[in-house]
């Protein structure tokens, strides 16, 4: 579960271009939910995103995450929650390994290596054997049909192929969380539809999903457990819960 | 295998493969470092060789050389004073030597005459230097002519080609009978070019140097050790020459190294971001940047250095021969023997690898700091 309480995030504090990206944002998030966060561009959502994925600290208030994945890793309180808020980044670094994969508009895939040495990256550093990465990055790519496309360099890849190669790689470290932000901005229809169908399989196995979108896709698709709007770093509307 | 070392090593995969992403600026990299290491490597071998060599060679030279100065100038020394030198206590014994220089104006080349002190030659023969033999085309039984100072040409035979092995003192050297060498260089008699002496016990050459200077105060005693230091200094002049040379590429060195740890390309940041959002932590990156600095460093010192050994003791350092040798015109074609200063290896070795960690490192580390979110709003 992700609990944010009264969230903020300044950028460029007490300089002339301070700059408000989040703005009280209080939310709640159930474990195997799927939350759509709309909002046009600029409008706060991928700060918003990176700061549940741990990825940014909150200006203010404080991001309290429980669950079975990073028990072990920190000291949690009574009730089973963590306070990501004020936690070393070292810390921070460990449960965003553990908790949640990210997939990124721009898919930020590394560059003249193979599909296949993309989707094991973020293994490497968890200290698993590279064999075994191997065989786990070859089946994800497999599931995701592009099994056939793991020794090719990934821009020699279509965009689809590379989405999908994106997934694979926020999936690699098993994590119970998958955050995407605008999935769908650089692909047509039908790859957008694919990317819909990946996303439901996600749904079904019980992974959270988090998406920030303003695509009609995606916010209007069965997926979406919950639609969030934000506006201008606020959150507008708590959309309905379906 | 451990998790840790799982971690090791998938990181060491990852920093291969993104050194072979980067294979231009990885070689241009190692290019420039192992140049700049082969330079200074060279220097420093060579200049230690010869050190040794001439150390080794001036180990049979003899222990006190006396000169008569006139005018501050090297001056023919009277055969009397060896006698009077023989008596001073501790010394063994007074050899006069003869020797001189001659200039071949055929080849614009100096060689040094000397006469033996003992019968292995005969009048007429002479033996000399394997440099000299080849220029010349000689060999044993080949008839040889030098110009006396009266303007008149003397022919010998040559008996006998030194080694090539003693060619450092040797290879412009011809050897004369005492008698030959008086005729063709006019020397007066009772007189000798300087004097060789030889003491009892080692520890009392300077006593007896001094002796002598207050027996003759024209003249000049020269110690071993003198002569060892003069080939030290001026070994040391030389590398210093080469040094400044070299300090241009060494120059060049730096300010690479000083833009590398001023800034990383816009590539290896974004890289770095993206490896931070995707799960690495600041020190898994400053691990991979250390693996990096660690492989190209050691690749290229290592390189420098075999090629180095290579240029000075396999090709006798073709490079850089017209400044550090030259104790005559015909440069000595000698292959110095192997002769590593570990001690300057390991100070090569810290001063150029360590830098070189640090310039990679400290902008690895600047990136590895900032938030993995900057990686989430950059392009691919």
């Amino acid at each position: 579960m992700i609990e944010l309480i009264d969230v903020t995030k300044t950028f460029n504090r007490g300089a002339a271009n301070e700059y408000r990206a989040v703005r009280g944002i209080t939310l709640e998030l159930a474990a195997g939910e799927s939350l759509i966060i709309k909002g046009p561009s600029g409008s706060g959502k991928t700060t918003l995103l990176s700061m549940i994925g741990c990825m940014n600290r909150p200006t203010s208030g404080r991001i309290r995450l429980t669950g079975e994945t990073i028990a072990g890793l920190v000291d949690t309180d009574a009730s089973g929650f963590v306070e990501v808020t004020s936690l070393p980044e070292r810390f921070l670094t460990a449960i965003r390994r553990r908790m949640f994969g990210f997939v990124f508009q721009q898919f930020n895939l590394i560059r003249g290596i193979t599909a296949l040495e993309n989707v094991m990256q973020p293994a490497y550093p968890v200290g698993i054997p590279r064999r075994q990465i191997q065989h786990d990055a070859a089946e994800l790519l497999a599931s995701l049909g592009v099994g056939h496309r793991q020794t090719a360099l990934v821009e020699h890849l279509s965009g689809g192929e590379q989405q999908r190669v994106a997934i694979a790689r926020a999936l690699i470290n098993k994590p119970s969380v998958l955050i995407a932000d605008e999935p769908t901005a650089h692909l047509d229809t039908v790859l957008s539809r694919e990317f819909m169908e990946i996303a439901a399989q996600l749904k079904k196995m019980g992974t959270t999903l988090i998406i920030a979108s303003h695509d009609p896709l995606v916010y209007e698709s069965d997926l979406a457990d919950r639609t969030i709007v934000v506006r201008d770093g606020v959150l507008v509307t708590t959309d309905t819960e379906l | 295998m451990t998790p840790a070392l799982d971690r090791q090593r998938n990181i060491l995969d990852f920093t291969l493969s993104s050194l072979l992403r980067r294979r231009g600026k990885l070689l241009s990299l190692v290019f420039i470092y192992s140049t700049v290491v082969f330079v200074l490597a060279s220097i420093m071998f060579f200049t230690h060789a010869l050190r040794r060599e001439a150390q080794i060679l001036l180990a049979d030279a003899p222990e006190l050389v006396v000169q008569r100065m006139v005018g501050g100038r090297h001056d023919p020394i009277p055969l009397e004073y060896a006698v009077a030198i023989s008596e001073i206590r501790g010394v063994s014994g007074v050899q006069p030597r003869f020797w001189g220089y001659y200039y071949d104006a055929d080849l614009g080349a100096n060689y040094t005459l000397q006469a033996v002190s003992d019968n292995s030659l005969q009048t007429g023969n002479i033996a000399i230097g394997a440099g000299l033999a080849q220029l010349r085309g000689l060999g044993n039984g080949d008839a040889f002519s030098l110009w006396g100072s009266d303007g008149q040409p003397r022919t010998f035979t040559v008996s006998r080609v030194f080694s090539p092995a003693s060619d450092l003192l040797t290879t412009d050297l011809i050897m004369t009978t005492e008698g030959d060498l008086r005729e063709l260089f006019n020397f007066s008699k009772g007189t000798a070019t300087d004097l060789s002496v030889a003491v009892r016990n080692p520890r009392e050459v300077q006593t007896v140097a001094e002796r002598i200077v207050e027996l003759f105060p024209d003249c000049r005693p020269i110690t071993r050790e003198d002569i060892q230091r003069t080939y030290t200094a001026v070994f040391d002049w030389r590398s210093g020459i080469l040094l400044v040379t070299a300090s241009m590429a060494i120059w060049a060195f730096v300010i690479f190294s000083w833009d590398r740890a001023s800034g990383i390309s816009a590539s290896e940041r974004q890289e770095i971001g993206i490896l931070k959002s995707t799960g690495w932590a600041t020190e898994d990156i400053l691990l991979l940047k250390l693996w990096e600095g660690i492989i190209v460093s050691l690749t290229s010192f290592l390189l420098g250095l075999i090629g180095a050994y290579i240029h000075i003791f396999f090709f006798s350092a073709p490079l850089f021969t017209s400044v550090l040798k030259g104790w005559a015109t015909l440069y000595p074609s000698f292959r110095l023997t192997p002769f590593i200063d570990y001690y300057q290896v390991a100070i090569l070795f810290v001063l150029s690898v360590f830098p070189f960690l640090l310039a990679t490192i400290v902008p690895s580390w600047r990136a590895a700091i900032i938030d993995p979110d900057n990686a989430m709003r950059g392009g691919a």
